[in-house]
């Protein structure tokens, strides 16, 4: 992207440079209006792309906005694109009117980059959107009876699916109004095959089964992650429950059984929940009704407000006024969106000991771990003040009463070097610390 | 492992493997991963020759190069070069051959 960028802009200089001293310049117009429409057809997706690489902000969403703007514009082959000269933009002068190129009057090898640009991306990423194949298996769910179409499975499954919709599901909880529109739009926008559709269906009511089909995984797949907080929620609070009880038992003599606890917290529970109403004045008996509970507040939430307040208001600390009527969804809230729509950041976590830990620091000995973990462990003998430890004589000959480690024979089957040292190692090792 | 912040990744099996069956998360296409493949196949500009997708494309680009190369190289061509970007645009900036 820097290659074309720079070459672009010091393009006149280069062939000048080339014409000073006399040589044949290796440059002409058609490679300059080629190197234009690359630049022009990498520009919009590198900017995705960095963004997408931010690690302290929240993206997702307008990373997940911008990829639909892709798609709807760069990666349209039936629409035209404009042209970036990046010298404008580099010099600040002033940009001229945008200039856009159709896609059939394009050069056959700009028009290939660009067909297989958009189908790159296609595959790996807007194909969730396609009525068939993002299916794994389309043919057992969609049948007909007699020429009418029929549905052999109602609810789809992870398993049915070829992607998990993640994006979508960030996007979702993050603002349901703007999140819904986008796939739709995306669904009614593919394009398919009419011998892949199954007989006695339309593209329509496969278009409107696909939404449907999508949206119900994407809930359901909240509602499980729900469902884990609830239950971790409930838990939490018969375990409160469960100490209470411990406390008004008063029986320090004999410990209380974890057993007796839980049991008894069960009672304290439901006895709790007649009281207590969760804020709103509901009561959950189980983690289902709890997240059902939840699932319909938002999408109240979803219907009532127009999309611009959603768009407006839209954050994720908005989040926290709901922390009374949606306490597991709120968590979840904050957990699914948090995942990042690059791995970068994690790759750097995990690349940068490297940086810090020297190669033979990674590769502890043995013996090392061994002698870390015993100080580690008996930690609290070990006396902070010099003046207190007591002294050993040397007549007692303590030295000799440290048994011996056993030296593993796997390790001292290396190189003779490598013997040697670990043979100084391990005398050092058994050496009083 | 439940202190992983992402639940991105490449397409390679065994990252893909771990996230979606052993971990069951959800598993999603770093976007950076996507853009990077897709970038590749459509410019040929993958590092086998023989997964070249857009020939003419890979081609054009290894010219491109070659001359940024000839310049950044060559110690005459890079003076009148400079001297060019100055008198021209009053500021210099170096080829680059590497993205």
């Amino acid at each position: 992207m820097l290659v074309l960028e720079r070459i672009l802009i010091a393009w006149e200089p280069l062939l000048q440079a080339y014409r000073k001293l006399n040589r044949l310049v290796p440059l002409t117009n058609m490679d300059r209006t080629l190197c234009i429409k690359f630049y022009s057809m990498i520009e919009p997706v590198r900017v995705v792309q960095i963004k997408a690489h931010a690690m302290q902000t929240f993206v997702i969403v307008d990373v997940y906005v911008m990829l639909y703007s892709l798609y709807t514009t760069i990666l349209d082959v039936s629409k035209s694109f404009e042209l970036i000269i990046p010298i404008c933009r580099q010099l600040d002068f002033e940009d001229p009117d945008p200039v856009l190129r159709s896609h059939d009057v394009l050069q056959p090898a700009t028009r290939e980059a660009r067909m297989l640009l958009g189908k790159a991306m296609y595959e790996r990423y807007f194909k969730r959107y396609h009525l068939i194949l993002a299916l794994c298996q389309p043919k057992k769910i969609f049948s007909n009876n007699l020429g009418r179409p029929m549905l052999l499975k109602n609810v789809l499954e992870e398993t049915d699916f070829k992607f998990s919709y993640l994006i979508d599901a960030q996007s979702m909880l993050y603002s349901p109004m703007m999140s819904r529109k986008i796939p739709a739009k995306l669904i009614n926008a593919t394009n398919i095959d009419r011998l892949d559709i199954p007989v006695g269906w339309t593209q329509e009511s496969l278009q409107k089964q696909h939404f449907v089909f999508v949206n119900q995984f994407i809930w359901n797949k909240i509602k499980c992650v729900v469902e884990t907080i609830a239950a971790s929620i409930m838990l939490k609070k018969q375990q409160m429950a469960g100490s209470t009880l411990a406390r008004r038992l008063e029986r320090p003599a004999k410990r209380v059984k974890t057993l007796e606890l839980l049991s008894a917290a069960f009672d304290i529970v439901a006895d709790d929940d007649k009281k207590d109403v969760n804020g709103s004045g509901e009561r959950f008996k189980t983690t289902t009704q709890m997240v059902n509970v939840e699932v319909q507040i938002l999408k109240g939430i979803g219907a009532e407000t127009n999309i611009e307040l959603w768009l407006e208001l839209a954050e994720l600390s908005k989040w926290w006024a709901h922390q009374t009527s949606m306490p597991c969804l709120m968590q979840a809230t904050l957990a699914i969106p948090a995942n990042k729509p690059s791995s970068g950041g994690l790759e750097c976590d995990l690349g940068s000991p490297s940086d810090v830990l020297a190669p033979k620091r990674l590769s502890l000995r043995a013996g090392l771990v061994e002698i870390n973990m015993f100080l580690k462990i008996n930690k609290h003998l070990i006396l902070m003040n010099s003046a207190e430890v007591a002294l050993l004589e040397k007549k007692m000959n303590w030295e000799n009463n440290i048994p011996k480690r056993p030296v593993m024979a796997l390790y001292d089957g290396g190189e003779e070097e490598e013997k040697e040292e670990e043979d100084t190692d391990d005398d050092n090792d058994n050496s009083p610390v | 492992m439940l202190d992983v912040l992402t639940s991105t990744s490449n397409s390679r099996p065994d990252v893909k493997r771990t996230l979606d069956i052993l971990i069951d998360a959800w598993w999603e296409w770093c976007i950076s991963h996507l853009i990077h493949l897709a970038f590749t196949e459509a410019f040929g500009t993958s590092i086998d020759p023989n997964n070249n997708k857009n020939v003419d494309v890979r081609y054009f680009f290894q010219r491109i190069m070659k001359v940024i190369e000839a310049v950044n190289k060559s110690k005459y061509l890079q003076g009148a070069f400079k001297e060019t970007m100055l008198e021209l645009l009053e500021t210099y900036l170096k080829l680059l051959n590497l993205p």
